[in-house]
């Protein structure tokens, strides 16, 4: 009885932090709220997965995102300074209107769908097994059905931080600020 | 842990997918809508979490949410070089301004 109050209140205010999170994210002028509220959502969306028993994958979440992605964001927000301030849209409002009217639209319909039609009726989860989610099951898997493309995300990594290092230090800068780098 | 049933999950990742989808498609902040980006992958996690929830016999759902998460990460890095880059190029994001190829 207190479990499920628990789970549900748990599940509830989850699911709240991860879409006023999400809208804040679409929503606020500055980038660096939009970065504040990304991370709202990330924890939004950790502790639904807290709710559906996959533990290893909640603190992966909160670690990856929160501790890798959203604080590369602020860095880069930093770095830029102020920018994206000043909005000068070309669209009219009218076109703005009709795509916000076409985006709610399909957020209903698809809320309705998957809600009552797509699947007939509430699906409640089984008990699961003791072992479902925790660390050793998972890796258990990764490192045997999923050996091969563990592997191949540890070569895309490599790739990724090959290619950020290329795109990153591109040298289209005037040659003053140029040796001024180069002679800290 | 069984008292939500698996359409809640459903409802919730789809809001968030066509969320960032609007994001995506109507900011013009080029940060913001690699968030948007970061919204959407992580509506199709949690969809592929919830489904493993409800087929509870195996972890496969579990590792594709993993690998989605790696690549994820990577796509975030070098999406902000990319930005990083833009920004030296034009003194700005906003990626009504990037018409290079346009002329």
């Amino acid at each position: 009885m207190i479990a499920t109050v628990v789970e549900q209140g748990l599940f509830y205010l989850s699911a709240l932090l991860a879409i006023a999170g999400a809208l804040g994210t679409v929503a606020s002028k500055s980038a660096i709220r939009a970065a504040m509220s990304l991370m709202t959502t990330i924890f939004g969306i950790a502790g639904l997965y807290v709710t559906l028993s996959a533990q290893l994958l909640a603190a992966i979440q909160v670690m990856v995102y929160a501790g890798a992605v959203v604080v590369l964001f602020v860095f880069v927000i930093m770095l830029l300074g102020g920018q994206g301030e000043s909005s000068h849209d070309k669209r009219s409002l009218w076109t703005r209107v009709i795509g916000a009217g076409l985006f709610a639209l399909s957020a209903i319909i698809a809320a309705i769908l998957v809600a009552r039609i797509g699947l007939g009726g509430p699906h409640i989860f089984d008990l699961p097994r003791s072992e479902f989610g925790s660390v050793s099951a998972l890796g258990k898997v990764m490192f045997t059905d999923g050996v091969v493309a563990f592997e191949l995300v540890g070569v895309l990594l490599t790739a990724a931080i090959v290619g950020v290092m290329a795109v990153a230090r591109t040298r289209h800068v005037k040659p003053e600020s140029k040796s001024k780098e180069a002679t800290p | 842990m069984t008292s939500i049933p698996l359409e809640f999950y459903l409802v919730v990742a789809a809001v968030l997918f066509v969320i960032g989808s609007c994001g995506f498609l109507a900011r013009r902040n080029a940060l913001i809508a690699l968030m948007s980006i970061e919204l959407m992958l992580n509506a199709v996690n949690l969809t592929l979490v919830a489904f493993n929830r409800w087929h509870a016999d195996h972890h496969v759902g579990q590792m594709f949410a993993f690998f989605i998460i790696a690549v994820a990460a990577a796509e975030a890095a070098v999406g902000l070089a990319i930005v990083v880059a833009l920004f030296r190029l034009k003194r700005t994001v906003r990626t009504d301004s990037v018409d290079l190829l346009k002329n």
